[in-house]
């Protein structure tokens, strides 16, 4: 089957349809017995959708002798009864293919998420989130779409043969004149399709291109406002809005082309049916019954020919959207739990041996690190950007294997560790702040929901926030917009540190964790972390003078390597990379630093 | 005005098309209802030539066309009106399929057009409030509804109520007996389609909420995964991701159920079949001819596709209107900050600044705390004015009260004299320029991002404003230079990039009067220095507030204000402050406690 995939990663794969549909079948399993009474239904249905024609043609004949009303009576009866049948075999028939198809939806969207949920941080960093926000609700929504199609696809499949042969049987002749329209049908039809489907790709382009504009427009919308921009961006979007309005009227003269032509060629029909069934009557060879019967029976078998017509490519774009669902469901997860996991409480005692990491081939991010840290022991971790400095803390939380060497905690490597028990005793507090949206209460005790009033109060105390957040209009119960907005970059990364701090965790990680804060705060933050780091191991990343100096070491790491280590008087003796670091990079916090700068702002 | 006029209003707009629209329509459904008497006409004949033709081949065997031949061509040239009627027919359906189709782009462009424009002229308040994928869901998925409400569902809705209408008159002409059934029907058919509406719409508008709520956790779910990693949440994520897709499940079937159990299907049906019953007896007794009854049923069989319409359009009108209603909702929500009058235009600016007793408190918000407190102060044009406080002390809602992103509660500001509320929203903001803290790029060029403010700049202006904000040196190290795309398409920039690149954005426009909210810490000395020179060219030449962390810097502003909590503590010179307020002495006090520093001291 051809499909169209769009856009392509690269864990997309291919499956053969006979893979899709047994897969497909799996979901099916459980509902067994609704599916058999499905079958039944849509072969029932077919099978007396012919009758109330043949009941009609049976009473027509009857009239025609004038044979009395009681002879006419039971078929006029059966036509009533069977219609009545019919529309009830409709109803039952959609109720229980409404059902199993949103369980089997919600059961494929569900193993989506929790694939997602477990998938390694890798596939994340490589994609864009609307991306695979569309496989997760375009993508089931058209697989469900797909679903109803194809109750109603074979429904009206076995119509039209039932409704044929019945043709057949009854008048040959007529039938074949019937059956001329057929290819005509097709033809149409699959010729709209593919218009119809390249148009609606430009439109939806095009839609798309206005809603990342719109989207663009709403985030940037301070700066808008601050440059006086509203105008020209009102134009800008005006020319995108128009171009989807000309590729929507290009689609829908395709798409509303197909009906009224096919209704056109039905048309021909009636009138090819009447004027040969008239020259046979004519002949003998058929009774005006049979010509009533058979413009009846044109309805019920033009109208499934179209749609089976047509349902053929929603079934197309259904395969095409599971396979781009089972894509993600199957993309290969490299970081999991061993099959028999080491669950324990750790010390903190950190080893990382001959460590070799690469996220690409051929550019190392880290080379040979060999460092042991103490249990308890606090150290900080400088040198330039791009040193490889948050890589320790992310291969640390196993967020990526690494390539060469071992990492081991309490003398197990990291890969021998059940992955919850080993992330939930590790706290990272990075530089790049994620909140979600609820209140800051709920925030603070993302990672430990049942924390006490005291406890929460006890953490913002140690990171300072108590002032600000008494300062919010609702204080803790403060309702925050998605990615905490609402909030300075500084009282964000306070709120993420007490999130990690609530948690309670053996090793904290603090990669630029109060960067954004003001350098008063931080200093109060300072003071109060050290009680609270005394019996944890923690790795301080950070460009803040006063923080470095607080650590029992130092390590100083560049292109990959670690070149130093030691306290900051010794480092600063070694007049190595360390006291070079320490001129550029610490000393303008210092105030000798300040009055060095002055002269920028006097020239 | 409500959301119904609102709508209407906009329907109405497009005249022409309507009425082009509505003569097709006609046009289309009078050759629909025709038919069935064409058909009836042939029947007719052709029941009364096999009698004749049966008796005269009994009687003589001779040939047949001959005699009949005035029949036939009777019967031919019927079935050429019922060719032509089918022939302008479709052309009709096609022109009113289309022109709807183009009718609903229309106005829906126009929707999307004017919800865009109203997005970018609320208030900064709104989007501080609102989140972004709540605006974009009703400017996507909204509107999308809206769009097939209008097309097909006001095509349907005509062409059912006209088809009713001519069918039902033909219908009496024939036979007003059998007609009858109809009206008793009628009660039961409108009931049918009330309670199907009734019972519809809480389902409708619980999807629709449903649906957007399921997306907003996936959205945060995926961009929050790293937290999520970091706190072993991923189990209480699926948990709960299930119980929404659950909920949505549920609805969804509901949905399909009621939907199935549409029973004035049924009812139409019944009376079809009920009609045949009647009608039959009434051919045996004479009142009516066979013709007519084939007629009557043919036309009871056009009442087919009117009732499932009818069904159609009221789901999707129902769901067209909530989105509509969420559409309109939003644009009406909450006030624009207002424009004057009669405005004071502001020109030749000297920067002269006085806020008189501003106290703001953000609305909305269930306590009456206020953010600012009775702000007074006097800035001399030209100076640089640094404002340092703790997080949530309204440093930055200060600043937004300039730009009149919101307008304070109590107090007046006044630029060069005048109060700003007396000046054109745009003419302010034309006078200042802002530098945020948190730096928002446009997925562009980056000579696209720099020329923001002045879309036509030559690159010589843009080159000129980028070396004074020391970012063209880097900007030339990419590939494409200048013309290099970033954001989530190209190339991704540190902070400190993003801040010399919204320096030059700021610079290209030369503004009077800056704002410059500065909460990046800097790198290294090297890029300090030059984010430092950056700044230091900023403020020539206006007057400018500084919210910043850097020493130096504020330590050179020509004035500085203390905030705490709202409340203006202290503001002067540097000299006077590190004598007088204890807040601002702490701030240099620590870094002189340093020990580097020390030793530098002692030496």
């Amino acid at each position: 089957m051809m499909r169209n995939l769009g856009p392509k990663v690269d864990y997309d794969r291919q499956y053969s349809d006979i893979e899709l549909i047994k897969r497909f079948l799996r979901y099916l399993g459980p509902f067994k017995t609704l599916l058999m009474f499905i079958i039944i239904g849509i072969i029932a249905s077919a099978v007396v959708t012919i009758f109330p024609p043949i009941m009609v043609q049976n009473a027509f004949d009857l009239l025609e002798t004038e044979a009395g009303w009681l002879a006419v009576l039971p078929f006029a009866i059966g036509y009533v009864l069977l219609s009545l049948f019919l529309w009830v075999l409709q109803v039952v028939l959609g109720i229980m293919v409404t059902i199993v198809t949103q369980k089997v939806i919600k059961q494929i969207q569900i193993e989506t998420y929790i694939s997602l949920q477990e998938q390694d941080l890798m596939f994340f960093d490589k994609q864009a989130t609307g991306q695979i926000m569309s496989r997760v609700t375009n993508d089931s929504q058209e697989l469900s779409d797909m679903l109803n199609v194809v109750t109603q696809f074979f429904s009206n499949l076995l119509i039209l043969v039932t409704v044929l042969g019945w043709m057949f049987i009854v008048n040959w002749r007529l039938t074949l004149v019937t059956l001329i329209m057929a290819p005509f049908v097709f033809l149409v039809a699959l010729t709209f399709r593919r218009i119809t489907r390249r148009t609606t790709g430009d439109w939806r382009a095009a839609i798309g291109a206005v809603n990342a504009s719109f989207q663009e427009s709403v985030s940037g919308i301070s700066i808008a406002k601050a440059f006086g921009r509203e105008e020209k961006s009102k134009e800008e979007f005006e020319v995108i809005n128009n171009d989807t309005f000309k590729y929507a009227k290009k689609r829908a003269f395709a798409v509303m082309g197909v009906w009224p032509l096919m209704d056109g060629i039905s048309t021909l029909g009636v009138f090819g049916i009447t004027l040969y069934g008239s020259s046979l009557i004519f002949g003998d060879l058929a009774t005006a019954s049979t010509i009533l019967l058979f413009l009846l029976l044109l309805n019920r078998f033009l109208y499934p020919l179209v749609r089976v017509a047509s349902q053929f490519s929603t079934i197309q774009s259904g395969f095409a959207a599971m396979e781009r669902i089972f894509s993600i469901v199957d993309a290969e997860i490299k970081i999991t739990s061993p099959e028999n996991p080491t669950i324990k409480k750790i010390e903190g005692h950190i080893s990382f041996e001959k460590v070799h990491q690469e996220y690409e081939e051929g550019v190392p991010v880290l080379k040979d690190i060999t460092l042991d840290i103490q249990s308890g022991e606090s150290i900080a971790v400088v040198g330039h950007t791009g040193a490889g400095k948050s890589t320790i803390a992310s291969l640390l939380m196993r967020f990526y294997d690494i390539n060469k060497g071992s990492i081991k905690i309490d003398d197990v490597d990291i890969r021998e560790y059940d992955l919850h028990n080993l992330r939930s005793q590790i706290g990272l507090v990075s530089q790049d702040v994620f909140l979600f949206s609820g209140t800051v209460l709920d925030n603070i005790r993302y990672g430990h929901p049942t924390a006490s009033k005291e406890e929460v109060e006890r953490v913002i105390n140690i990171v300072a926030a108590q002032e600000f957040i008494d300062a919010l209009p609702d204080g803790l119960d403060t309702e925050l917009g998605e990615r905490g907005k609402g909030l300075s970059a500084g009282q964000r990364q306070m709120i993420s540190f007490a999130r990690t701090l609530l948690a309670n965790p053996k090793i904290l990680i603090l990669d630029e964790a109060t960067a954004a804060v003001d350098a008063y705060t931080e200093w109060k933050i300072q003071e109060a972390l050290d009680k609270l780091l005394a019996d944890r191991t923690s790795i301080v990343i950070a460009h803040r003078l006063t923080t470095i100096k607080n650590s029992d070491r130092i390590i100083v790491m560049d292109q990959g390597k670690i070149v130093e280590e030691g306290n900051h008087e010794k480092l600063m003796k070694k007049k190595g990379l360390y006291s070079e670091l320490y001129e550029t990079y610490f000393k303008h916090q210092s105030a000798e630093w300040i009055s060095e700068i002055s002269e920028v702002f006097t020239d | 005005m409500s959301y119904k006029k609102w709508f209407i209003r906009h329907l109405m707009k497009e005249k022409k098309l309507f009425t082009i629209l509505m003569t097709f329509l006609i046009i289309f459904i009078g050759t629909v209802s025709i038919t069935p008497l064409f058909v009836g006409d042939i029947f007719e004949e052709l029941v009364k030539q096999t009698g004749a033709v049966n008796s005269f081949l009994v009687s003589s065997g001779l040939s047949i066309i001959q005699l009949n031949a005035p029949a036939f061509q009777g019967i031919i040239a019927t079935g050429i009106l019922i060719g032509i009627a089918g022939i302008v027919r479709a052309g009709a359906d096609f022109t009113q399929s289309y022109v709807n189709e183009v009718l609903a782009h229309k106005v829906t462009k126009n929707v999307t057009k004017d919800f865009y424009e109203n997005m970018l002229e609320k208030s900064q308040e709104f989007h501080d409030r609102v989140r972004i994928g709540d605006i974009m869901s009703r400017a996507t998925y909204d509107s999308r509804q809206m769009n097939i409400f209008i097309s097909p569902g006001i095509k349907f809705l005509f062409e059912a109520s006209f088809t009713l209408i001519f069918s039902v008159s033909l219908m009496i002409w024939i036979s007003p007996k059998l007609t009858s059934l109809l009206l008793i029907a009628l009660p039961f058919y409108v009931i049918a389609i009330r309670d199907y509406n009734k019972k519809l719409r809480p389902i409708s508008r619980a999807q629709m909420e449903q649906n957007g709520l399921l997306n907003s956790r996936l959205q945060e779910s995926l961009t929050g995964i790293r937290v999520i990693r970091n706190f072993v949440k991923e189990e209480d994520e699926i948990k709960e991701f299930d119980i929404e897709t659950d909920k949505l499940r549920d609805i969804n079937t509901q949905r399909g159920i009621i939907a199935a159990k549409y029973y004035a299907v049924a009812i139409t049906v019944l009376i079809i079949a009920l009609s045949f019953l009647w009608g039959s007896y009434e051919v045996t007794a004479g009142n009516l001819s066979i013709g007519e009854l084939v007629t009557y049923v043919f036309l009871m069989m056009t009442l087919m596709m009117p009732t499932w319409q009818f069904g159609w359009t009221i789901t999707q009108f129902q769901v067209g209107m909530a989105a509509a209603k969420r559409i309109f909702e939003m644009m009406e929500r909450e006030e624009y900050v207002p424009e004057p009058a009669s405005p004071v235009e502001l020109k030749d600016v000297q920067g002269k600044i006085k806020f008189d007793n501003v106290s703001f408190s953000y609305t909305g918000e269930s306590s009456k705390k206020n953010s600012l407190e009775k702000i007074s102060l006097e800035v001399k044009g030209g100076s640089t004015v640094a404002i340092i406080g703790n997080p949530g002390s309204g440093k930055s809602t200060l600043m937004k009260l300039l730009m009149r992103l919101y307008d304070p509660t109590e107090g007046e500001i006044f630029i060069d004299g005048i109060n700003i509320k007396d000046m054109c929203l745009s003419n302010l903001r034309e006078h200042i320029g802002v530098i945020e803290q948190e730096i928002f790029l446009f997925s562009k060029t980056i000579r696209d991002n720099i020329a923001y403010g002045k879309p036509n700049a030559t690159l010589e202006e843009i080159k000129k404003v980028a070396k004074l904000a020391q970012a063209h040196e880097f900007i030339e190290g990419f590939d494409k230079g200048y013309e290099t795309v970033v954001g989530e398409r190209g190339v991704t920039l540190s902070g400190g990039q993003k801040q010399r690149i919204a320096i030059a954005r700021a610079l290209l426009v030369d503004p009077s009067i800056l704002i410059l909210d500065d909460a990046s810490s800097a790198i290294d000395a090297e890029t300090e220095r030059k984010i430092q020179t950056a700044i230091a060219n900023v403020l020539k030449n206006r007057t400018t507030f500084i919210i910043t962390h850097r020493l130096a810097t504020i330590k050179n502003a020509d004035v500085i204000m203390v905030l705490r909590n709202g409340h203006l503590m202290d503001f002067g010179v540097h000299e006077d402050l590190i004598l007088t307020n204890v807040d601002y002495r702490r701030l240099f006090e620590r870094f002189s406690e340093l020990p580097p520093m020390k030793i530098k001291e002692e030496n």
